[in-house]
């Protein structure tokens, strides 16, 4: 693709950009603000910039004279790059350049770590659990009448030199009709054991040879959605993705009103029937939509927080919420998931990931195993962030783990206009430093519906850094700006004027919603440093860190960082992972290596209870406060306020 | 080698911070030493006593108070003489009670008019402290501000709610403020650094941690102001290096207790000096952990308190001190008369207790019975230790060392330890036997022998408990001097372990000593 030279004047800054982009995108690369508040549908008119070198598509209005179209004037919404160009940005007040170039600190999103097959194959660890295996057994003749079982076992040992095999009853019942159907020829489907001694579990006999054809399913039972993926055995391709939201959602938000519930009488299967009906129709929709038998899927590796493992298996969860907080069970035997519900083929088993306490459950332990995390030498810190967060850090010899409660702030709960991020949310934001003027971008390039969590960060970190909200989150109101107001008592910022927006009403940012969002980066960093501080070590000692979470990847880092949500550590340092806990479901179907490891892995998790750790209250309150009480542990935003400043 | 005073070194000192206008002014601050620890640096200001006025008659002080004010207390600017003529106060503190909206609401004008009133009759620092409802502290310090710009007052108390308005009104006309937060370290912090980011100087502040009373919260006051302190002076946070202003005398004299009458509450002695004392103690322990002004309220508390820091900063004795002199009739208390009537009834008591205690008793005597001695030795342990290397841990290492030394102490350890065992089962079994043997008597003869019994294997086992002691002790004391000279004799040839751990072998290890696993 053709790269195109984009320079802004007067802020004389260059960035480079594939052809095609907005010049307005270029500009939030440059970290060039234009007041723009249609999210870049073209109809406010406000994001006016002046080509003065080069040619650009579209980007032409109603709204701009022909003469001034012709001098040059295009929207920078709608304007596409299509060479190297030179735009000056009009700009209204009397700025001057140092402040300009003060703006914004340019975008920074986290490295995204895939899951590595090719890897995994290279390492020998590519042995999913669940093996196909093909067969042409010699038909029964006068001179060879031993029985079918016989017949098959004797070959398994002395052909494939396949032992330790055990056969079960459904298995036997089909086998005399199997063997016949294609003269002899059959393919075993057989579950290998975790440890070597273990038995080969024939699971299913199919006639003629099926061997290229055998599936997983990889789910994570989340406490909000329901992730399922479709996974090619043979070359580890997922062959379709999908979710839905959990069923459960109607008995309670989250997982302690759902434990509450489940202590009614029928609470408890009443919920296992609702998860594991949304769990089929994740199953239903990836089968549709990857075309394939449902016989050829012989496994279903499962991972979800300890309230959703003992809600799925219907155990009673009601310890989980009752201190000293007790689960149930760290680790589930495998099952034949038919048996509790889940429409599948009667022989698929069922794989769960272990827990480790009440509160760090499974999903964590599977993004750890995911991630390679406990296979590192680096010392690494493991983030899950959502309505709870969930903390590990350590490497391959050692870990330690913990969860707090951050609120659904980042997924858009409790903020006035918050939303998941879906079309039409606010995902960006940049604002003028003097005139208090947005320029605001959208998921879909649509009119705005309302703030999405990544959007969130970015405006309340931009807002501090220009000076429009204090350290507690406090709008600076002697500015005189209309978009500053009081509403029923309540101080807000008004993002987007309602003719600009989907919804016909203001979109505002509120002084509560930024108290929600320190609140919750509050407990997520303080949850960082009481956990690190337990195991005395120290920030800059963390040589990774690991974000996964539904919204990281959008996450702005330097934004996250300007909040205080995160450490200020080198982004290089970041990778984003996206759900950990469906790659640790993927990848324990992949290979059998992380069945024997997380057993292992599991008892290494050393839990701290937060609650029962004095040091943590201290942390928190010191934590809230943009970007954190001690600004000395943010030098490089402690260098750009300085400066800004003088 | 003569005795050395182990030091303490500080990294930062308290901000030297002058009040008041003129010849008037005083400085409060300035130390670079923990309070009165002048042995390790200078505490060039000593702690001043301001004395609360109200600018309203106060309608629930209790008599021993408005015993000294009865004739000033509707004029403050003669009530505010008197502090400073007659009780030599160091600062006047006018407290705007009559401005809370939720009493009498009065408005700035006729408080500004108080504090002008009270600025001319004295030649001391005037600190206005407000009803301590933000909104309405903001709209009435911003007149007073502009009323007596010049005047260098201190406002207060200063919140995060209207840090912007009183903040800019001290700023634009010349005088002090008290931020004040709710006793947390992080959020006094952040209100000075609000204040700081909002302009204001940094020599014009003054903090206030919010004072408990003596039985109200002092020890959380308490502790909070140390470690206000340990961060100024130890860490060297400059955003936490001002002097601390506690609103005292309010607390003490507004609590149940201060207020009771003799009748109300006879057992609490003497009214009068019961609510001094609750001051004084008030004061001293603020100013133990760093206060600089502390705002009283009785006289007799203001003297003792007074005379409790010249004697720590100029040294001398406080034996000659005066005692309290009272202004209201003496009064005794027959405290024998109200003690409840003794309860004569242990013996039955005794009884329930020996089943219970017979059966920890093998587990538990076996855990405390060798810590004492582990306590004694080990000081002496760790100091070889912590030359050998930096993190002195557990006993694992001191045998992994395996020096000659360590061995022979770790064999009397062993010995001690054993005896000490053996000891406390038999200790164990003795009582469980005592205990038993009364018990069986109890119900077998009349009360008042059994009675006589259970005392008796009490003070036996009591004795045994003595002896037990007195002989560890003796061990432990042996030991230790045996460990002194010995380090002593080997002090040059300790060697560090020849692995040394890494810092991630040391959280394995403490990690699986949380987790249980070893």
């Amino acid at each position: 693709m053709k790269e195109c030279n984009v320079t802004f004047l007067p802020h004389d800054r260059k960035i480079t950009v594939a052809e095609g982009e907005s010049l307005i995108r270029a500009a939030l690369q440059a970290g060039v603000h234009i007041n723009a508040s249609c999210g870049g549908e073209g109809v406010c008119g406000k994001c006016r910039v002046h080509v003065e070198q080069g040619l650009v598509q579209d980007g032409k209005s109603e709204r701009i004279k022909q003469e001034e179209l012709d001098s040059g004037v295009r929207l920078a919404c709608r304007a596409k790059v299509t060479g190297d160009v030179v735009v000056r940005v009009p700009v209204e007040s009397s700025v001057d350049k140092s402040v300009m170039n003060l703006q914004a600190t340019p975008r920074r999103t986290a490295r995204i770590q895939q899951m590595d097959f090719e890897n995994l194959k290279e390492e020998g660890l590519f042995i999913p659990p669940v093996e196909k295996i093909y067969l042409r057994l010699p038909p029964p003749d006068a001179q060879n009448n031993m029985p079918d079982v016989t017949r098959l076992v004797e070959y398994l040992k002395l052909e494939a030199d396949e032992h330790k095999l055990e056969l079960t009853l459904p298995v036997m019942r089909k086998l005399p009709s199997v063997m016949r159907e294609e003269n002899f020829t059959l393919t075993l489907t057989m579950v290998r054991p975790v440890r070597k001694n273990g038995k080969n579990i024939i699971l299913n006999v199919q006639p003629g040879d099926r061997s290229g054809s055998n599936y997983a399913i990889a789910m994570d039972i989340g406490t909000t959605t329901i992730y399922g993926q479709l996974i090619d055995l043979t070359t580890g391709q997922c062959l379709a993705e999908a979710g839905d939201f959990n069923g459960q959602i109607s008995y309670g938000e989250d997982v302690i009103t759902r434990i509450i519930y489940a202590e009614k009488a029928g609470g408890l299967e009443k919920l296992q029937e609702v998860v594991v009906a949304t769990i089929n129709s994740v199953i239903e929709k990836i089968i549709r939509k990857s075309s394939i038998d449902r016989e050829d899927i012989s496994t279903i590796t499962f991972s979800g927080n300890t309230t959703m493992t003992q809600l799925f298996l219907a155990i009673d969860p009601r310890n989980i919420r009752r201190a000293p907080y007790v689960p149930t069970a760290t680790l589930y035997p495998p099952f034949r998931a038919a048996e509790i519900g889940v429409s599948i083929n009667e022989h698929a088993i069922a794989l769960l990931y272990p827990q480790v306490s009440s509160f760090v459950g499974g999903d964590i332990v599977a993004g750890i195993m995911g991630s390679g995390m406990y296979r590192d030498e680096e010392l690494t810190l493991f983030l899950d962030i959502g309505t709870n967060a969930e903390l590990v850090v350590g490497n391959k010899d050692w870990l330690a783990c913990t969860a707090c409660s951050a609120g659904p702030a980042f997924e858009g709960g409790g903020i006035e206009f918050g939303m998941r991020a879906a079309k039409g949310a606010i995902e960006d934001f940049s604002i003028d430093p003097i005139t208090y003027e947005p320029m605001i971008f959208t998921i879909g390039d649509v009119r705005p519906k309302g703030i999405c969590g990544s959007g969130l960060i970015t405006m309340a970190a931009v807002m501090f850094e220009m000076g429009v909200i204090n350290n507690r989150g406090k709008f600076n109101r002697e500015h005189g700006t209309p978009r500053i107001r009081k509403t029923n008592g309540i101080w807000e910022y008004v993002v987007v004027w309602k003719d600009a927006t989907q919804i016909n009403r203001d979109i505002v940012l509120t002084e509560p919603d930024l108290d929600n969002l320190i609140r919750a980066k509050g407990a997520i960093y303080s949850g960082c440093m009481t956990l690190l501080e337990e195991v005395g070590l120290a920030m800059d000692m963390v040589e990774r860190i690991i974000l996964a979470g539904g919204f990281g990847s959008y996450i702005d880092l330097e934004k996250a960082m300007t909040i205080g949500l995160l450490p200020e550590i080198d982004p290089e340092k970041v990778t984003f992972i996206g759900n950990g806990s469906l790659m640790g479901a993927r990848m324990s179907s992949l290979t059998n290596r992380i069945r024997r490891d997380v057993v292992s892995v599991t008892q290494r998790m050393t839990n701290f209870e937060l609650s029962e750790t004095p040091s943590y209250m201290d942390n928190y309150i010191a934590a809230m406060f943009l970007p954190h009480t001690e600004i000395e542990k943010f030098p490089r935003l402690k260098m750009r306020m300085e400066a800004r400043k003088n | 080698m003569g005795f050395e005073l182990n030091k303490e070194s500080y990294s930062g000192g308290i901000k030297a911070i002058s009040i008041g206008k003129g010849d008037s002014a005083i400085t409060v601050g300035g130390e670079s030493c923990y309070p009165f620890h002048t042995f390790e640096g200078d505490m060039p200001n000593k702690p001043v006593v301001a004395m609360e006025i109200w600018d309203m008659e106060p309608e629930d002080w209790p008599e021993p108070v408005m015993a000294h004010f009865k004739d000033v207390v509707a004029d403050p600017a003669a009530w505010a003489k008197k502090c400073v003529d007659d009780f030599s106060a160091d600062a006047i503190v006018v407290q705007l009670k009559s401005i809370d909206p939720n009493d009498k609401d009065a408005s700035g004008q006729s408080a500004a008019e108080t504090v002008k009133k009270v600025l001319a009759a004295v030649n001391v620092p005037v600190i206005v402290w407000g009803c301590a409802n933000p909104s309405k502290d903001e709209e009435v310090l911003k007149i007073i501000a502009e009323a007596c710009q010049g005047d260098n007052l201190v406002l207060g108390p200063v919140e995060e709610a209207n840090y912007k308005g009183i903040g800019a009104a001290a700023m634009g006309y010349g005088h002090a403020v008290i931020a004040s937060s709710p006793i947390d370290v992080n959020l006094a912090k952040q209100i000075n650094i609000l204040l700081e980011n909002l302009g204001m100087p940094m020599d014009r502040l003054l903090v206030d941690p919010t004072t408990g009373g003596l039985g109200y919260g002092l020890e959380y006051t308490y502790s909070v102001m140390e470690r206000l302190s340990m961060a100024a002076m130890v860490q060297g946070d400059d955003k936490l290096q001002f002097p601390m202003i506690n609103n005292l005398g309010n607390e003490v004299w507004k609590c149940k207790e201060a207020k009771q009458t003799l009748k109300e509450a006879e057992v609490l002695g003497d009214p009068e000096k019961r609510g001094i004392m609750m001051e004084a103690i008030g004061a001293i322990s603020y100013l133990m952990s760093g206060s600089n002004i502390l705002v009283m309220r009785h006289p007799e508390a203001i003297r003792m308190t007074k005379e409790y820091i010249d004697a720590l900063t100029d040294g001398g004795s406080l034996q000659d001190s005066k005692p309290i002199l009272k202004v209201m009739e003496e009064v005794s208390v027959d405290f024998a008369a109200l003690a409840p009537p003794v309860d004569l009834t242990i013996a039955e008591e005794k009884k329930a207790e020996p089943a219970k205690k017979a059966a920890p008793a093998k587990k538990e005597a076996a855990k405390p019975a060798p810590a004492p001695k582990a306590e004694k030795v080990a000081p002496p342990k760790e100091e070889v230790k912590a030359e050998a290397k930096p993190e002195p841990a557990v006993d694992q290492e001191a045998q992994a060392k395996a020096d000659a030394e360590a061995k022979v102490k770790a064999e009397a350890d062993a010995k001690a330890k054993a005896e000490a065992d053996e000891k406390a089962k038999a200790e164990a079994e003795a009582k469980a036997k005592a205990d038993a043997e009364a018990k069986a008597k109890a119900d077998a003869e009349a009360k008042a022998k059994a009675e006589a019994d259970a005392l008796k294997a009490d003070a036996e086992r009591r004795e045994e408990e003595e002896k037990a002691l007195r002989r560890l002790r003796a061990q432990a004391r042996a030991a230790a001097e045996d460990a002194v000279v010995s380090a002593s004799a080997v002090e040059e040839t300790v060697t560090a372990a020849a692995v040394q751990k890494t810092d991630q072998e040391k959280i394995i290890e403490m990690l699986d000593r949380f987790h249980k696993r070893k």
